[in-house]
């Protein structure tokens, strides 16, 4: 009797070993302590479970798009969480869009000469464009806008996560009063700044800009000024710097986005990097004003 | 106890332990950013007071003891009496448009509507001293309208601007007496043939074809047509345009785009001609903003700035045979002090530009023009105009006050300051 005890006694304790022990066998790559954010950890079941439930909903007007969708974004390149995930993913792509102006096989309206030191920079920022829009079809070539925010929405609809549920918030947002307004856009702000990643974190001068509410991260206050054109600015450069931390500094490379269109209007540019080129262009007192936003985005 | 009875309380151990375990784990995949969010106070932890820096006291200072110098006569209608009564009207205009009688107060709720729009947080009623401000406003305009009752009026009285037209022929009439008088009559007379050489140089910049006008506009539809074709097959092709079908219709735009480029012919010749003509002429502004006189300044600095516009329009324009820019007062500082940022340099330029003025004696009072447009916007009531945005704060203050106490960062008076100085060194007498 007393061994019988023993045993069953033991097997419980395997069963309650196995069991802690096997998402961390599952997921060999992940550090139990990582500080990146990982908000739900989606592995392709799920994925899968989400894509099959998919074909209930009657809102979706392209299921074939949506599938190609779900395609592009559970590669993972910078979180398991899809949202995130799509959300760095636009961000990466509409740079892109916006850089294809200077090549001008595809720029049918302006006519640009760039000298060699300026094509060289161009046509690898060009170059990266084109592997990124090979790697993700289907954002890539989704043009038409209305049915991208209804996929991004739907997407976030299937998962649950902070950043997720933030998202879909901004639906209620023009029912918001003033007061929830501010509130709302401080807390994607947060939410931003602690993703620590280079593309979530240059969507927040859009945050900063409102045509509603005053200056919803009060940056009045550190910087001792209300110009708005002064604040919008220097939020802009501050939130660009910030990026620079993050993702080995694909934001702030001398073929960034930011980089090649200063590049394209001035040839010094071409071969810097972000810091680098602040530190060219920018007078001392505005880079003061802008590592002071940069500290304070910091501690947001 | 029964074996039975073990197993069942053993299993009934297992599956509490697996629940509690499962929930813990649910609790911890969620925890980090939830929990940051909500311990995470909304209001800012930062309060930074402007304290009075060297740069904004040095400011204040020489704008006290400027070169105030200011030899108006206010009981008669001289001709700086009347320049002044000219600006006055070219800020009523708005109002002047909506009524052509003497303009009700009730107006004021036009300004309520807009407010909102206009204004820099968004305000959805006027402080007091807003509403105080726009009135005196209002009553000044129609104090104008009164004063000029009897002034000629210009043939086309339909004209936009027929006030200040009328006060203009009544300034051209009037005698320049005081040497600031006669340097401004001088200084307006040259920039009024500035503007009629720069209406000639822009007509002549825009060339002419040699087939008629409307073969020019059945050419570029067709090469608009072409450009959404292009587009479309950019998108069919997923972006992809490397097509043959792409490439060759591509060449027959850029045939098209060539062909009425050989149509179309600019006399460089005269433009040359006529380019160096008007840059002799802006040349001769640059005296006149070497003066102790805030009003021959800001009208010879205020045509410089348009010149410079009007240049890189032209220098843009492909084939243009201007490449040179002129040496700007904007263009000299920047490269003086070292300001390479445009942009930036747009911030604390024109507002080194207003304090100067109010050094040499311009009206910064908490009435001036620029306060106005700051307080509620002359444009308030320009239906079609693009707003400025307005800023209650700079209601009741002075020119100076504002910049220095709202307008501008404490970094930002440190390069306004350096541009200052160096117009104080340079510039006044």
């Amino acid at each position: 009797m007393q061994n019988k005890f023993k045993i069953i006694l033991l097997t419980i304790i395997l069963i309650v070993f196995v069991y802690t022990t096997s998402s961390h066998f599952l997921n060999p790559n992940k550090e139990p302590n990582e500080k990146k954010v990982k908000t739900i950890q989606l592995n392709h079941n799920k994925v899968k479970a989400i894509q099959n439930t998919r074909a209930s909903v009657n809102e979706i007007s392209n299921e074939e798009l949506e599938n190609k969708f779900y395609d592009d974004i559970t590669t993972s390149r910078y979180s398991d969480d899809l949202i995130i995930e799509t959300s760095a993913l636009l961000k990466e792509l509409s740079s892109c869009n916006s850089l294809e102006y200077y090549d001008e096989s595809i720029n049918i309206d302006y006519d640009y000469s760039f000298s060699d030191h300026q094509n060289k920079y161009i046509s690898k920022a060009l170059d990266k464009c084109t592997k990124l829009k090979k790697d993700f079809p289907t954002i890539a070539n989704t043009t038409n806008n209305n049915l991208l925010n209804h996929t991004t929405s739907y997407i976030a609809k299937s998962v649950n996560s902070p950043y997720a549920n933030l998202f879909l918030k901004i639906s209620e947002y023009e029912s918001m009063d003033n007061k929830n307004k501010v509130s709302y856009k401080r807390e994607l702000a947060h939410f931003l700044i602690d993703s620590q990643n280079a593309l979530l974190i240059l969507y927040l001068p859009r945050l900063i800009y409102s045509y509603d509410v005053n200056d919803p991260l009060e940056l009045s206050t550190v910087l001792g000024t209300i110009n708005e054109d002064y604040l919008l600015m220097t939020a802009f450069k501050a939130s660009l710097l910030l990026s620079c931390n993050y993702n080995q500094g694909m934001t702030c490379s001398s073929t960034s986005t930011y980089m090649i269109n200063n590049c394209v209007k001035n040839e010094e540019a071409c071969g810097q990097d972000v810091k680098s080129w602040f530190d060219f262009i920018n007078t001392p007192a505005h880079n003061r004003d802008i590592h002071q936003v940069v500290n304070y985005l910091k501690q947001f | 106890m029964s074996l039975k009875k073990l197993l069942l309380i053993i299993v009934a151990l297992i599956i509490f332990v697996l629940l509690f375990l499962n929930w813990q784990n649910k609790n911890h995949n969620v925890s980090p950013k939830t929990s940051i969010l909500k311990n995470k106070s909304f209001t800012s932890p930062i309060t930074i007071k402007k304290s009075a820096t060297i740069e904004s006291n040095n400011i204040i200072n020489k704008i006290k003891n400027g070169s105030k110098e200011s030899t108006e006569s206010l009981n008669d209608l001289t001709y700086l009496k009347l320049y002044k009564m000219n600006a006055l009207a070219g800020d009523c205009q708005p109002l002047f448009e909506i009524s052509e009688e003497i303009i009700s107060i009730e107006i004021l709720n036009e300004f309520v509507d807009y407010l909102p729009l206009i204004s820099k947080n968004r305000q959805q009623i006027p402080t007091k001293i807003q509403s105080k401000k726009l009135e005196k406003f209002i009553n000044d305009c129609n104090d104008l309208k009164v004063q000029t009752k009897k002034f000629k009026k210009t043939i086309n009285q339909f004209n936009r601007s027929y006030l200040q037209d009328s006060i203009k022929l009544r300034m051209q009439k009037t005698i320049a007496l005081t040497q600031e008088e006669k340097n401004l009559k001088q200084v307006i007379k040259l920039i009024e043939e500035i503007k009629a050489k720069g209406f000639n140089l822009n007509e002549l910049t825009l060339g002419e074809y040699s087939i008629d006008f409307t073969k020019v506009q059945q050419l570029n539809f067709s090469i608009n047509e072409l450009k959404t074709k292009l587009r479309q097959l950019y998108r069919e092709n997923n972006n992809n345009i490397y097509t043959d079908n792409y490439k060759s219709l591509l060449e027959t735009l850029r045939d098209e785009q060539d062909y009425l480029e050989s149509l179309h012919s600019v006399n460089n010749k005269q433009i040359s001609a006529l380019f160096w003509k008007h840059n002799e002429q802006i040349l001769q502004l640059i005296p006149y903003l070497n003066t102790k006189y805030a009003t021959v300044f800001y009208e010879a600095h205020k045509q410089m700035m348009e010149v410079d516009i009007f240049y890189e329009y032209l220098i843009s324009k492909e084939s243009s045979p201007i490449n040179d820019k002129l040496p700007l007062i904007k263009n000299i500082i920047a490269k003086q002090l070292d300001i390479k940022d445009k942009r930036y340099y747009d911030t604390v330029y024109q507002n080194a530009i207003d304090l100067y003025t109010c050094y040499l004696g311009a009206d910064c009072s908490t009435d001036s023009s620029l306060i106005r447009n700051f307080c509620f916007g002359i444009n308030a009531f320009n239906l079609g105009e693009s707003k400025n945005i307005i800023y209650h704060e700079a209601c009741g203050l002075t020119v100076e006050e504002f910049y220095l106490k709202h307008f501008l960062s404490s970094n930002q008076i440190e390069d306004t300051n350096r541009i200052f100085e160096y117009l104080i060194n340079n510039y006044a007498k």
